[in-house]
């Protein structure tokens, strides 16, 4: 054991830094792959069905993961406004630092999906966003195929 | 259960801490394993398997379980590392010492969550990185969205959810093992900061370090051991979809199923009138209320009246988290729950000191392997 007037004279030695360095590649999958292709060329949604519940999937899955069996070959793109299923409104990043402008996350889903999708929320306040709101989505003008094809959501016009 | 009955004959902890800079986790776990080999009255020699509970990104690198022998006294014996929760591990040793080929089990759960510079990084890694984790939010919203929807479905209130935040971190200033004991109203925990509302940073378990080392045994070897026995009569887990947009957010589902393949097991057909206390996850305030629902512990819509009413403190019928919970002792990642086993095997013994409950015969310790997971599970422990 130290002497409290010893402690302030050494240097700590009680601890390493170390770093781990990971990238990754992530491979969409085959229903993957076609979602995000009609998101990039055609500015839609789609939903794959499973032949036997018979519930439209989203994000589309190349199987139904209750009934155990290959979706349908003839997806659904969505029509009409999702809804929102959950929110939150966070409030700080990923450091832990407070957010300079909180975010509304939402569970966005639609009427005849099973499942949905994340995203955030925005052109409203938090306080204006309730359960059973209807969203639309922004698009980004220039797509890659990727989640960002879609900015955010909002309100959708005219509900 | 089937075979012959499997006990928790030995118990050690560290107790919790915020930070614990002087001692490696190795260290942390010598101690505890130390503590509970003596307790036992067994030497690591004559111990036949060993389990270990950890994730690689919160021990900071690869393949951490091949770690695990040393500080155990466990080099050249059979280690089985368990990538879940603490009591879906203690499920695996059981079903191990159930073969009948093997006598003494140890499982060990440790937590230098001081060490880990960006939790909220590391947890980000657990979201779907297609879909889900592009957006680059604190995965805290996961537990924001869940929470605001438990909270409508169900009637119960966020004043409620604080009063467990509040009820518990009060528990734990009896708990000389818990880490943030203290005495805060419900109105101090609606005051602070906002996470992800209705989250509050009240609501949520802080991080602590330390380690939990239990030794278990088949009940034949019980002449043998000095350790008092605790028995486990009934172990259940369950894990829902990965997918945050499958599941019904306001419901734990996988604490429900993982508690009736536990009950069914221990033959507890009532539990809320069997069990004489429970040690719920409580790793955010809402998710106490929401698993004591799904646990049949509340009927219903009815966790938080029935916290208001004392049933769940210490005096009242079914007392909650009398350890303090992980609000009240620190959240330590995968040893969380092996914290809560402790607490009912001290219970049920009649050792727990300042907060022992009187004539406690059957206790319930229940895990979720938090955020973004819907994962759990439930062990029913009784005197005989």
């Amino acid at each position: 054991m130290l002497r409290p007037e010893q402690k302030q004279d050494l240097p700590v030695l009680r601890q390493v830094q170390g770093e781990i360095p990971i990238s990754h590649r992530y491979t969409l999958g085959v229903a993957g792959e076609r979602f995000f292709k009609a998101m990039r060329d055609q500015r839609q949604l789609l939903a794959s069905p499973c032949p036997k519940c018979r519930d439209l999937l989203l994000p589309p899955k190349a199987y139904c993961p209750r009934c155990f069996v290959a979706t349908a070959e003839a997806w659904s793109p969505l029509t009409g406004p999702g809804f929102v299923r959950g929110f939150t409104v966070v409030h700080r990043d990923l450091d832990e630092l407070p957010l300079a402008a909180p975010e509304i996350v939402a569970l966005i889903g639609w009427p005849e999906v099973r499942g949905g999708l994340v995203h955030r929320l925005q052109e409203v306040e938090p306080q204006q966003v309730a359960l059973g709101m209807a969203v639309e989505p922004v698009w980004a003008t220039q797509r890659t195929g990727c989640l960002a094809d879609i900015l955010h959501f909002r309100p959708a016009a005219n509900h | 259960m089937g075979g012959e009955r499997i006990a928790i004959v030995g118990a050690g902890c560290t107790g919790l801490r915020l930070r614990t800079p002087e001692a490696s986790f190795r260290e942390l776990v010598f101690q505890a394993a130390q503590k509970a080999y003596a307790d036992a009255g067994v030497r690591p020699q004559e111990v036949s398997a060993f389990v270990s509970v950890a994730e690689n990104y919160n021990e900071g690198a690869a393949i951490a379980d091949e770690y695990v022998p040393d500080q155990l006294g466990a080099v050249l014996k059979p280690v089985h590392a368990v990538a879940g929760d603490g009591i879906t591990g203690l499920a695996s040793l059981v079903m191990q010492l159930e073969t009948g080929q093997l006598d003494i089990g140890v499982i060990e759960g440790h937590s230098k969550a001081s060490n880990v510079l960006h939790p909220a990084h590391i947890l980000a890694l657990a979201l779907d990185p297609i879909y889900t984790r592009p957006l680059r939010f604190h995965p805290h919203y996961v537990a924001g969205m869940e929470m605001r929807a438990f909270l409508a479905a169900t009637g119960n209130t966020q004043e409620q959810a604080a009063l467990a935040a509040a009820q518990n971190r009060k528990n734990a200033l009896a708990n000389p093992l818990a880490a943030y004991g203290a005495s805060l109203t419900v109105e101090q925990v609606l005051a602070s900061p906002p996470e992800a509302e209705p989250l509050k940073l009240g609501d949520i378990a802080p991080p602590a370090d330390g380690a939990v080392v239990l030794v278990l045994a088949r009940e034949s070897m019980l002449g043998t051991l000095k350790g008092k026995p605790v028995f486990i009569n009934g172990i259940g887990w369950s894990q829902d979809t990965p997918n945050i947009e499958d599941r019904e957010l306001h419901r734990a589902a996988y604490a429900e199923q993982a508690a009736q393949m536990a009950y069914r097991m221990a033959g507890i057909s009532d539990a809320a009138s069997q069990i004489d206390l429970a040690e719920v996850d409580d790793t955010f305030s809402y998710k106490e209320l929401q698993h004591l629902e799904a646990l049949g512990l509340a009927p219903p819509g009815q966790a938080g009246n029935l916290l208001e009413a004392g049933v769940f403190s210490p005096q009242g019928r079914l007392p909650v988290n009398v350890s303090g919970g992980h609000l009240g002792c620190g959240y330590a990642h995968e040893m969380s729950s092996l914290r809560s086993v402790l607490e009912v095997v001290l219970q049920l013994r009649g050792e727990a000191g300042a907060r022992q409950l009187p004539g406690a015969r059957v206790g319930l310790a229940q895990s979720w392997r938090g955020i973004p997971t819907a994962s759990g599970a439930v062990v029913v422990l009784g005197r005989e």
